[in-house]
């Protein structure tokens, strides 16, 4: 995978990670594999970034981290999203689609010159 | 999905350490990388393999750990920073909870603290800005006032005479400048709008040595400080906002002073008052003719020059005294003066020290009583709150905690209490310089201040602390068991001790205020007994001074007073009227030496002269004692007589009738008056004042024999009715007679007796509030005590009760150990007073600091407060119910 696209992904990491919470308390593994499913395994290298994103927003108070046990017995910790990380994601989500899709749209164009409307 | 453990969150949260954040990143880590490797592992990969793997995927694990690690620091730094605030709210929400519960003592512990913290900050500001605060000018250490005795004077500080000041600028080695000024009250006048002001003359010197500059225009200059040199003046901040609304525009325009016109070149910045002066002229001293060596008029002021000690400065003016008498013999035949030099601050504040010192060791006393009683308070409480304290350390809560909760208590405590106490000091401060009896000199620059305000918290808050923390230590360190099972019965006994040291302490230092306040209430008693020797009620006075331009001599100005007082004897109701230059009480004695007939010169002291127009012996109701007073026969052409003072006579004709004897005024061919009565004495200066011998001349015989007139005289008006309101009506006839004359201090003859005892009334006054806010708090401080042992003593009592005491004696019981607090306190604090009687002597007439009628009114009062502050307990504790109290337990 080219480095270009990785730093993509990473600066919507934020974004998937709240989208990942949203149905639920998960741990990191937990979040890692959403987003693998999700993205068809796009994130597949440097999995580990996961974490400082995750501890950054739970400072930003996002998520909320409680320690648990996991499905396997094992003890593990688990992220929620708080009432101001949803607020968040509701708020970044429509903008990053209308950026993602602006920006698509000025990679198919065809000519030097963009119609105006 | 999980289960959480309850409060495991908390218990986290509080036991971060750094090294508990460390496991459990790595943790998290381990974690994500056993479950990735597992589910490599069911894609087929072996182990080690499926572990490798999971690493790979994870990416550099060390970098992203310490990364998590640092996040996690920072979070923690963030929870703690917060939970610290959260627990704050939490503890001043308890603390308000508490002594909303308990609203007698905070109210109590509010008084005490506002009460203190207000009137400690209030005089300490004021005593700050009169006695340490530098003076508003340039090096004001360097800065001294030089004065002389005159031999056989015996007044201290006294001015200099023209001749010697300017001998003094010429010859002195100590000063690097000096500086010479006379008050002088002048009229301002010439726009219809007459004004008295308190004018000062000064030397262009006077503002070089102090280092002042005008804040608009200039100040006057050496060429304009010489005879004729020019007619200028430098108005004061206060009188050119007051009279020309602070415009700038007025310098340069011309205004009337005592009827000359004068050109104004500048202002003052606020705060400069020398002299009390709101307004400055040059002194223009003539070098070819200067007044006398006799006339002592001037007030001196040197700058030290440089090196120069004040102790070499006065080596300087005692070698300059010696000169003088030696270079002018002639002149000092009454037998010289010496001359010496104290600190300007000194001088001009000096007057105002025992008064302050007095209140400054007043309030020291209120504030520590308050502390005391703050203490007092806190502690009682906590021993009451030691079975609650005791339950809390039970469950768990830790002495820091409990430390915490209460220092919170006592900080909120003090904190409402300066919240209070601030305002009030400045309402305090303010009142006081409205009222301002001479207590705080002019131009003392008070406010009140930051510094002695945090200073004063400071001291009130530290004794709520100590006081409020001590009880929350001791509950830490008591056994748990011992607490809850004696409950509010047990408590620690060193807990009771102490507070009755505390109450002892209270009670002390309410004995010594109350000693100091009896002591100058009675002097002020006493000076109010004292008999004026004039009759003050019903006489109204008003004084003017004829400006010298319009009434140029001497003629003029006695054919004005006799009109004057001709018209005003026609006003309805008025009985008597006079006029005189030197009302007593009022400020202007004026000394002459007179010859007695048969008796050398020098031998007498100089007597008082009082020039008057012929009804005022009976205007001012002074009793003629022989003779007869002046009369109709008395005209400016018959032969001079004069009417003399019983004190006067016991020293000039002791054992001889003075009727007929002949005295003279000295000076060039003075006729010889003769004594045609004698009179009461009065108080020349003050009532506190012993009578000096007086004479008392007619002004136009007094005019005919000195060729001069006083300009400025003061009507004395005598009514049978309210003389109050003759105040318009003699107005009147003085703006008829000379609109453009100012006319000012028109009040009763009461109130000029009145205003000359205002300083120790107000003393008086002060003291006794600060002694009756002392009688409070320790009132309070005893009850409290009594009433908390009274619940201590239930049980005790209650057995008492049950074995058959009557209930008189369970009462006596608790009176008596109140009593036996209160009266060691009375001993120790009246032994106290005596012990510090210095600080009041200057404060004190006629009453020696033993005053047995004192001491006594004070013990009576403080045993009385004492027995009524515990008869209230001692009452609950007769109703105690055996029955109740016993199943109770």
């Amino acid at each position: 995978m080219a480095n270009a696209e990785i730093d993509l992904l990473r600066s919507s990491l934020d974004l998937l990670i709240l989208k990942a919470l949203s149905w639920g308390p998960r741990h990191g593994y937990g979040v890692a594999e959403w987003i693998e499913d999700a993205t068809s395994d796009a994130l597949s290298v440097e999995e580990g970034t996961l974490y400082p994103a995750l501890h950054r927003l739970e400072r930003k108070r996002w998520v909320a981290a409680e320690w648990g046990i996991s499905d396997h017995n094992r003890r593990a910790k688990f992220y929620r999203l708080t009432t101001a990380g949803r607020a968040q994601f509701r708020a970044t989500a429509p903008a990053w689609h209308r950026h993602a899709e602006a920006i698509a749209a000025a990679l198919r164009a065809t000519s030097p010159d963009v119609a105006r409307a | 999905m999980t289960s959480r453990p309850p409060g495991w969150r908390r218990l986290f949260r509080h036991s971060l350490g750094a090294r508990q954040a460390e496991l459990d990143v790595d943790d998290e880590i381990a974690f994500h990388l056993a479950m990735r490797a597992e589910r490599l592992r069911t894609r087929g990969l072996d182990a080690d393999d499926a572990a490798a793997a999971a690493r790979r995927r994870f990416g550099d694990v060390e970098h992203l750990r310490n990364e998590c690690v640092e996040i996690d620091r920072q979070l923690a730094r963030e929870r703690r920073a917060a939970d610290y605030v959260e627990e704050l709210v939490k503890d001043v929400a308890f603390a308000l909870r508490g002594l909303r519960r308990a609203p007698g003592f905070a109210a109590a512990s509010l008084l005490t603290l506002a009460l203190g913290i207000g009137s400690a900050a209030a005089i300490f500001s004021v005593a700050y800005g009169v006695l340490l605060r530098p003076l508003p000018f340039v090096q004001p250490d360097r800065l001294v006032e030089v004065s002389i005795n005159l031999k056989g004077t015996g007044a201290s500080f006294g001015s200099l005479s023209a001749p010697e000041y300017v001998d003094l600028a010429r010859d002195n080695r100590a000063f690097s400048g000096v500086a010479a000024w006379t008050p002088r009250g002048r009229t301002i006048g010439g726009d219809g709008r007459p004004e008295r002001v308190k004018t000062v003359q000064a030397t262009a010197s006077l503002f070089t040595i102090l280092g002042v500059r005008a804040q608009v225009g200039r100040t006057f200059t050496t060429e304009e400080d010489v005879a004729g040199g020019g007619l200028v003046i430098v108005l004061g901040d206060a009188l050119w906002r007051r009279r020309y609304g602070g415009d700038p525009a007025v310098i340069g325009r011309k205004v009337e002073l005592d009827g000359v016109m004068r050109t104004v070149v500048g202002v003052l910045p606020a705060g400069f008052a020398i002299g009390g002066g709101e307004l400055f002229t040059p002194l223009a001293l003539n070098p070819a003719k200067l007044p006398g060596r006799g006339a002592h008029f001037l007030r001196v002021i040197g700058r030290l020059r440089g090196g120069i000690t004040i102790g070499q400065a006065r080596a300087d003016l005692a070698d300059f005294a010696t000169r003088s008498l030696r270079d002018n013999a002639n002149n000092y035949r009454a037998g010289g003066f010496t001359s010496t030099a104290r600190q300007l601050r000194e001088a001009l504040y000096g007057d105002a020290r025992p008064m302050m010192t007095a209140l400054v060791a007043t309030v020291l006393l209120l504030l520590l009583l308050a502390a005391v009683n703050v203490a007092n308070l806190l502690l009682v409480r906590a021993e009451a709150r030691q079975r609650e304290l005791g339950v809390r350390v039970a469950l768990g809560a830790s002495q820091r905690r409990l430390v915490r909760q209460l220092l919170t208590e006592s900080v909120l405590l003090a904190s409402l209490g300066a919240l209070v106490g601030v305002p009030l000091a400045a309402v305090a401060v303010r009142s006081l310089l409205a009222i301002n009896p001479g207590v705080v000199p002019p131009g003392a620059e008070v406010a009140l201040d930051a510094g002695v305000l945090l200073a004063v918290i400071g001291v009130v808050a530290l004794a709520a602390l100590v006081a409020g923390v001590a009880p929350a230590l001791r509950a830490g360190a008591t056994d748990v068991r011992t607490a809850i099972a004696t409950g509010a019965v047990g408590g620690a006994k060193g807990g009771g001790q102490l507070r009755a040291i505390l109450v002892g302490a209270e009670v002390a230092l309410a004995a010594a205020m109350l000693v100091g306040a009896g002591l100058v209430g009675r002097s002020f008693q006493k000076l109010l007994a004292v008999d004026p020797g004039f009759d003050a009620d019903g006489a109204l006075v008003m004084s003017m001074a004829l400006p010298q331009v319009r009434y140029d001599t001497s003629t003029k100005i006695v054919a004005f007073y006799n009109a004057a007082v001709e018209r005003m004897r026609g006003l309805p109701g008025v009985r008597a009227a006079a006029a005189t230059a030197s009302l007593p009480l009022g400020g202007g004695t004026i000394g002459w030496s007179v010859e007695v007939e048969g008796r050398q010169l020098g031998e007498l002291s100089t007597p008082y002269i009082v020039s008057v127009t012929t009804d005022f012996l009976r205007a001012m109701g002074i009793k003629l004692v022989r003779g007869r007073a002046f009369g109709p026969e008395d005209g400016e052409n018959s032969a001079p007589v004069t009417v003399v003072s019983e004190s006067l006579v016991r020293e000039f004709w002791p054992g001889q009738d003075p009727l007929g004897k002949r005295i003279r005024l000295t000076g060039e061919d003075v006729p010889w008056m003769t004594v045609v009565g004698v009179v009461r004495d009065v108080r020349p200066e003050a009532l506190s004042d012993p009578p000096r011998p007086t004479y008392y001349v007619l002004t136009p015989q007094f005019a005919r024999m000195v060729g001069f007139a006083d300009q400025g005289m003061t009507v004395v008006l005598r009514t049978d009715g309210d003389p109050s309101t003759l105040i318009n009506p003699a107005r009147s006839v003085i703006r008829e007679m000379d609109p453009e004359l100012a006319v000012y201090d028109v009040q009763t003859l009461a109130s000029v007796v009145m205003g000359s005892v205002a300083r120790p009334r107000f003393a008086a006054s002060i003291l006794a509030a600060f002694g009756v806010s002392a009688l409070v708090l320790a009132v309070v401080g005893v009850y409290g005590v009594l009433s908390f042992a009274m619940t201590r003593r239930r049980r005790e009592l209650a057995v008492r009760i049950a074995l058959g005491a009557h209930p008189s004696q369970v009462s006596w019981l608790v009176i008596g150990s109140g009593m036996r607090l209160a009266v060691l306190g009375v001993v120790v604090g009246v032994g106290a007073a005596l012990a510090g009687r210095s600080v009041l002597t200057a404060l004190l007439y006629e009453v020696t600091p033993t005053d047995p009628l004192v001491l006594a009114a004070v013990s009576v009062t403080l045993l009385g407060a004492a027995a009524a502050a515990s008869w209230l307990p001692a009452r609950r504790a007769t109703t105690v119910s055996p029955a109740e109290v016993l199943r109770g337990e």
